[in-house]
């Protein structure tokens, strides 16, 4: 019984995810690649952005390489308030980056090492999450500087 | 009361990692899975309320052949899956994984400044996009702009994201992720490939290209889990096999005293070239 609930609640979720990423595409190609500042970063093609409510969270796994300038940022839609991130080391678990320390929606950073990094954003639980949803979306860039 | 855990997560595509052959990286993965719900069995509502997404992001063409231009590596056409070779691929598991392999070969076209080649690749790849029914996303108006702009290089890299971005947005919308991760896996592979390829004909100091090559072992981890969301797929278990193979070399490539193993290495380098032959031929 409580299998079968389990089983319907992953489908639903799975079937949402489809029009999560529906609403989020507009959002993603204007304020996302906005954000990102495509005259100096180039955008790495990569669409990772959903639509989520109060109290849920990402976590992103993506490496990054040697050599190369980096910018992370995340945007979010106005209905989803105080949205924070931050960068932790995979191997170390060392939190990198804190958009709330950093009073930032944005990490430029160049990589020593080729690593593996994870963004964790969050996303605050409001008082009424049901009817207070949003487009989140994670964007990354490569410094414009190769000859 | 009896208490249950529930996962719930969503594996969002497009990129996708945390290896289940790496040890470190499984208990890490463990360890934020045993985080997630601890509920009981009447609060199933509100464990809907909390989800964690997990996102898995590979590296794209773009990222790749940027690597391979600042190490000094050189182009060579002759590399390239030829365009004419865009006629034969009818299904749905060749247009994606040789769409992918287009979209590398023409970011490498474009990084290193062969404006004609990049042209045509791009006309290739926008009869595969028509062909697997993503509309709309390389129109003319975006082939116009695309041809206006050819010399100018990251305008044009810039135009080949959003294209790709675009068409993996599609495709999730189309509940045809399968589609956008075999995307993902065709134009990793290329990548990998064209460096291995240069790496052997490289008349210079080869050291950055091996590097990438190397560091590709954490994509491929990536590249790897992604492929196994959709195992049920029997062309996607194929691909699974190969990959898994190619790992498997990958942990003898460094040895403990930090060089080189010369026999995986070229072992490597075989296994690669036989895949993407096996790719590109359309079996």
């Amino acid at each position: 019984m409580l299998r079968n609930k389990l089983l319907a609640l992953l489908t639903v979720l799975l079937l949402a995810s489809g029009v999560s990423w529906a609403q989020c595409k507009e959002f993603a190609l204007d304020e996302g690649l906005k954000q990102l500042d495509t005259e100096k970063y180039i955008h790495d093609g990569r669409f990772n952005a959903i639509r989520l409510r109060g109290g849920d969270d990402i976590r992103l796994y993506k490496s990054f390489f040697q050599g190369e300038s980096y910018r992370i940022t995340v945007v979010a839609e106005s209905t989803l308030n105080d949205v924070t991130f931050e960068v932790v080391d995979f191997k170390e678990n060392n939190v990198l980056f804190s958009s709330q320390k950093s009073k930032s929606m944005i990490w430029d950073f160049n990589s020593d090492v080729s690593q593996r990094l994870v963004i964790v954003v969050h996303v605050p639980k409001d008082q009424n999450p049901e009817t207070l949803r949003g487009c989140i979306a994670i964007m990354f860039g490569v410094k414009k500087d190769i000859k | 009361m009896k208490y249950l855990k529930i996962l719930v997560i969503y594996v969002l595509m497009i990129g996708i990692s945390s290896c289940s052959n790496s040890g470190n990286e499984q208990n890490s993965d463990n360890k934020s899975i045993d985080t997630l719900l601890d509920v009981s069995s009447d609060k199933l509502n509100e464990a809907y309320d909390k989800a964690v997404i997990i996102f898995y992001s590979l590296p794209s063409p773009v990222e790749t052949v940027r690597l391979m231009k600042r190490s000094g590596a050189t182009f060579d056409e002759s590399l390239l899956n030829p365009v004419a070779n865009v006629d034969k691929y009818t299904t749905s598991k060749a247009l994606a994984i040789n769409l992918g392999v287009f979209g590398a070969d023409l970011s490498y076209a474009n990084v290193f400044e062969q404006p004609q080649i990049t042209i045509n690749y791009m006309s290739a790849s926008k009869k595969m996009a028509d062909k697997l029914g993503i509309t709309n996303v390389i129109s003319d108006s975006v082939m116009s702009k695309f041809s206006e702009n050819l010399n100018d290089r990251d305008f044009i890299m810039n135009m080949i994201s959003e294209i790709f971005m675009n068409s993996s947005a599609f495709l999730k919308e189309n509940q045809r992720a399968e589609i956008s991760s075999l995307i993902v896996l065709g134009g990793w592979f290329e990548g990998l490939y064209l460096s291995m390829q240069l790496s052997e004909t490289s008349k210079g100091d080869n050291t950055e290209l091996v590097n990438i090559i190397i560091d590709q072992k954490l994509s491929l981890e990536d590249m790897i889990s992604l492929m196994e969301i959709y195992k049920d797929n029997s062309d996607i278990k194929l691909l699974l096999g190969d990959l898994n193979e190619i790992y498997r070399i990958y942990l003898l490539l460094l040895q403990e005293n930090g060089e080189i193993n010369k026999s995986a290495y070229k072992e490597l380098y075989q296994k690669v070239t036989s895949m993407r032959a096996k790719m590109i031929d359309n079996i």
